[in-house]
C-alpha cells in the first residue's frame, strides 16, 4: 500500500535532498557544457530532469511505498533492490522527455550512452545515501550524548536533594536568617558550578573540592550531627586538571549508601594525594559499609558513570576500586597519572 | 516543654518523625499555627523510634517522613499497624520532598501526604480531615475498624508501588543457590520447589524442597527486588520480609490476640503474617 502521508520533519529533509539534486544536475551541466555553451540549455534540461525524477523516484517513492519517514536507515535489500529500479525508470524517463522537448535522440541513436549515464546514475545515488546514512548516524549520536549530560544533570540536581533543601532554607529563613544567608549562598555557588562546569572538559582539583565543600556543608545544614566531614587537598594538586564531576558522585554514593541509612549518621573523609607518581583521590565513609557484591557491581549510575569518564580520560591508565580500610567502611580510590606541569 | 494537656479537655496529639531537625521544627511550628490545640509529644528522627514512641504515646496523628535511615516512614507505619493492641490507630500523614510515590492519588482518604517544603495552606487542608477524623474516631468501634482496615489498603497500595518502582524484572524461574555442604557447587532450585522466603539480617533465606525434605539456602538478593520477578498468584506477601507459596500453605491460625500464623506442608515452621497482610486470608 502507498502510504501518502509524509510527516512535516521528513517533507523539510526531502526538501533539502531536492535542492542538493539541482545542484549537482547544475554542476552536471556546467561541466558537461565546457566548450559547447550553445548546448548548455539542452544539457540542462536533461540533467535537471534526470535529478528530479531520480529525487521523486528514490527519495519520494521510497517513503511512500516502504512508509520509511523518519526511519530511513537501516537499508534492507528490497529497498536496494528498488533503488536500483527507480534509477533506471528515472534515468529513462528523463531521456524520453528530454528527447521530446530538446530532441538529441537519446533513446533512438544513443542508447549505449544513455545506459552509461543510467549506471553513473546509480553510482551517484549509492554514494549519496551512503553519505546520508553517515550524517544521520552523527545525528544520532549528538542525541545520545546530549541524553547522557542530561541524565547528567538531572542526577546532579536530584529533585529530592532540590526540594529537602530548599524545605530547609524556608525553614532557616525565620528561625536563623543569618544560616539561611549562608546556606543560600552555598547552594548558588552549587548550582553554578553544575550548570555552568559541565560542558568544561577539565577543570582544576581545586573547583571540584569547593563544588564538594559546597554540597557537604548543604548535606551537614540538613542532616546536622548525623554527618561530619573533612576534605584534604594536597597544595601541590590545587591546580591539578581533572575531568568534572569525578568526586562528585562518589560523594553522593556515600551520602546516599553510607550514611543515609545509618540512624546515628557518620563521617566522610575527602582526600587528594600524591604516591609514587599518582595523583590518588580517596571518597571514604564510616557508614552502612558496602557488600562484595556491590564493590564489583559498583552502586548505580553514578559509578559507572565515573568510571566511563576516567577510561575516556586516561585510557587503562586510570585505576577505580571501591574497598573498605580500618577507619572505614567504604573506601572509593582513584589513581591516575601526575602531571608535572599543571594548568 | 510547654505545660502536659489537661486530662479533662483532652487536646489532640501527634508525634513528628523526621530526620532533618530544621525541617522537623519547621513542621512542628507550622502546626502551632494550623491546629494550636495539637500538642506535638515528641519529635524522633528515624522510623524505629517512631513506632516505638507511637506505641509507648498513643498518638492521634503521626507525621511521616518518608525517607528516614534504617527503616523508611512507609515501613515504620506497616509495622506500627502490626504491633498496634488497643485503642484507636493514629491518623497518618506522609511527608515527602518529591512525589515518587503518586501520593496524590490518596489525597482525601484516609492516609493524607504533605510535600516538602511545606505550604501552609495545604497544611490547613490537611488539619481540617484530621479534625474530622478525629471527631469521627469518637463514635463506634467497629467504624474504627473499618478505617484502620482503609489505612492498612492504603500502606499497602504504597509500599507495593515502592517495591514496583524497582521495575518489571523477567520472572524467576530457576533460583540459584550455594550448596553451603559444597564449596563452590550451585543448585539451580525451580520456583516450583521453594517453599518461602524469609528476610534475616543482609541475607535472604530460601527454604525449598529438595526431593521430600526441605533445605535452607542463603541468597543476597532483598526481598524487594525479588518480589518484581515473583508470579503475584503463585506468591504471596504475607510480612515485610517473608514471600511464601501460596500452594504450600496448609492452615492459618488465628491468636487471641488476632494475629494470623501460617503452617505450611512440608516444614514445620510456621510463619507469621502481618496485619497489612490478612485481608488474603479472609474467611469465604
Amino acid at each position: 500500500m502507498l502510504n501518502f502521508y509524509i510527516p512535516p520533519e521528513e517533507r523539510s529533509d526531502m526538501i533539502s535532498r531536492l535542492i542538493i539534486s539541482m545542484i549537482i544536475a547544475a554542476t552536471v551541466t556546467l561541466f558537461l557544457s565546457v566548450g559547447r555553451f550553445h548546448a548548455a540549455f539542452e544539457q540542462a534540461i536533461y540533467c535537471f530532469l534526470i535529478a528530479v525524477l531520480m529525487w521523486l523516484f528514490i527519495d519520494v517513492g521510497d517513503c511512500m511505498i516502504f512508509n520509511t519517514a523518519g526511519k530511513r536507515f537501516p537499508f534492507t535489500k528490497k529497498r536496494f533492490f528498488y533503488v536500483f529500479i527507480a534509477v533506471m525508470a528515472a534515468t529513462f524517463s528523463a531521456f524520453f522527455i528530454g528527447d521530446s522537448i530538446a530532441g538529441w535522440g537519446y533513446l533512438n541513436q544513443k542508447l549505449d550512452e544513455a545506459w552509461m549515464w543510467a549506471f553513473i546514475n546509480f553510482s551517484i545515488a549509492i554514494v549519496s545515501i551512503v553519505l546520508f546514512a553517515q550524517r544521520q548516524r552523527h545525528k544520532e549520536e549528538r542525541r545520545l550524548t546530549n541524553d547522557a549530560r542530561l541524565k547528567l544533570l538531572e542526577s546532579q540536581l536530584e529533585p529530592h536533594m532540590l526540594y529537602n533543601t530548599l524545605a530547609n532554607l524556608r525553614a532557616l529563613v525565620k528561625t536563623d536568617s543569618n544560616l539561611a544567608i549562608h546556606m543560600l549562598d552555598r547552594i548558588v555557588d552549587y548550582m553554578r558550578a553544575t550548570l555552568g562546569g559541565s560542558r568544561a572538559s577539565m577543570h582544576p582539583l581545586n573547583a571540584e573540592f569547593a563544588r564538594i565543600d559546597d554540597y557537604l556543608d548543604l548535606m551537614k545544614l540538613r542532616m546536622g550531627d548525623r554527618l561530619s566531614y573533612s576534605l584534604h587537598l594536597s597544595p601541590e594538586l590545587k591546580n591539578h586538571p581533572i575531568p568534572p564531576f569525578i568526586l562528585q558522585p562518589l560523594v553522593e554514593n556515600a551520602i546516599k549508601h553510607g550514611l543515609e541509612p545509618m540512624v546515628e549518621g557518620g563521617k566522610i573523609f575527602v582526600k587528594a594525594d600524591i604516591e609514587n607518581d599518582q595523583v590518588v583521590l580517596e571518597v571514604s565513609d564510616t557508614g552502612a559499609g558496602a557488600d562484595k557484591d556491590d564493590l564489583f557491581k559498583g552502586n548505580g549510575f553514578g559509578w559507572t558513570q565515573v568510571t566511563e569518564r576516567l577510561m575516556t580520560t586516561y585510557g587503562n591508565k586510570a585505576t577505580i576500586n571501591l574497598i573498605a580500610t580500618e577507619s572505614y567502611k567504604t573506601s572509593a580510590r582513584i589513581t591516575f597519572p601526575y602531571i608535572i606541569q599543571p594548568i | 516543654m510547654s505545660a502536659l494537656p489537661n486530662p479533662v479537655e483532652r487536646r489532640p496529639t501527634a508525634i513528628i518523625a523526621e530526620d532533618e531537625p530544621h525541617l522537623a521544627h519547621a513542621l512542628k511550628d507550622e502546626l502551632a499555627r494550623a491546629w494550636p490545640e495539637l500538642y506535638v509529644l515528641s519529635i524522633v528522627g528515624d522510623g524505629i523510634s517512631a513506632v516505638k514512641q507511637a506505641l509507648a504515646l498513643k498518638p492521634d496523628v503521626m507525621f511521616f517522613d518518608i525517607r528516614m535511615p534504617g527503616m523508611s516512614g512507609l515501613e515504620a507505619a506497616a509495622e506500627l499497624a502490626d504491633a498496634w493492641r488497643d485503642g484507636i490507630f493514629p491518623s497518618l500523614v506522609f511527608v515527602t520532598a518529591y512525589d515518587q510515590y503518586a501520593l496524590q492519588a490518596f489525597d482525601a482518604q484516609a492516609v493524607d501526604y504533605l510535600l516538602k517544603p511545606v505550604n501552609p495552606h495545604r497544611l490547613q487542608k490537611t488539619v481540617v480531615k484530621l479534625k474530622l477524623a478525629g471527631l469521627n474516631s469518637s463514635n463506634t468501634s467497629v467504624e474504627n475498624i473499618e478505617i484502620f482496615d482503609q489505612t492498612l489498603g492504603q500502606l499497602r497500595h504504597l509500599i507495593a508501588s515502592d517495591s514496583n518502582m524497582t521495575g518489571t524484572a523477567a520472572p524467576l524461574k530457576f533460583l540459584k543457590v550455594n550448596i553451603p555442604t559444597l564449596q563452590g557447587a550451585i543448585r539451580m532450585v525451580a520456583a516450583e520447589e521453594i517453599l518461602y522466603f524469609e528476610a534475616v539480617d543482609k541475607y535472604v533465606r530460601v527454604v525449598a524442597m529438595d526431593g521430600t525434605i526441605s533445605k535452607e539456602y542463603l541468597i543476597r538478593t532483598p526481598i524487594k527486588e525479588l518480589l518484581p520477578q515473583l508470579n503475584k498468584k503463585h506468591f504471596w506477601q504475607i510480612h515485610r520480609g517473608t514471600i511464601v507459596r501460596a500452594a504450600v500453605i496448609d492452615t492459618v491460625i488465628r491468636d487471641d490476640a488476632g494475629k494470623l500464623s501460617l503452617s505450611l506442608r512440608g516444614s514445620a515452621n510456621t510463619l507469621a503474617v502481618s496485619r497489612l497482610y490478612t485481608h488474603l486470608f479472609k474467611a469465604m
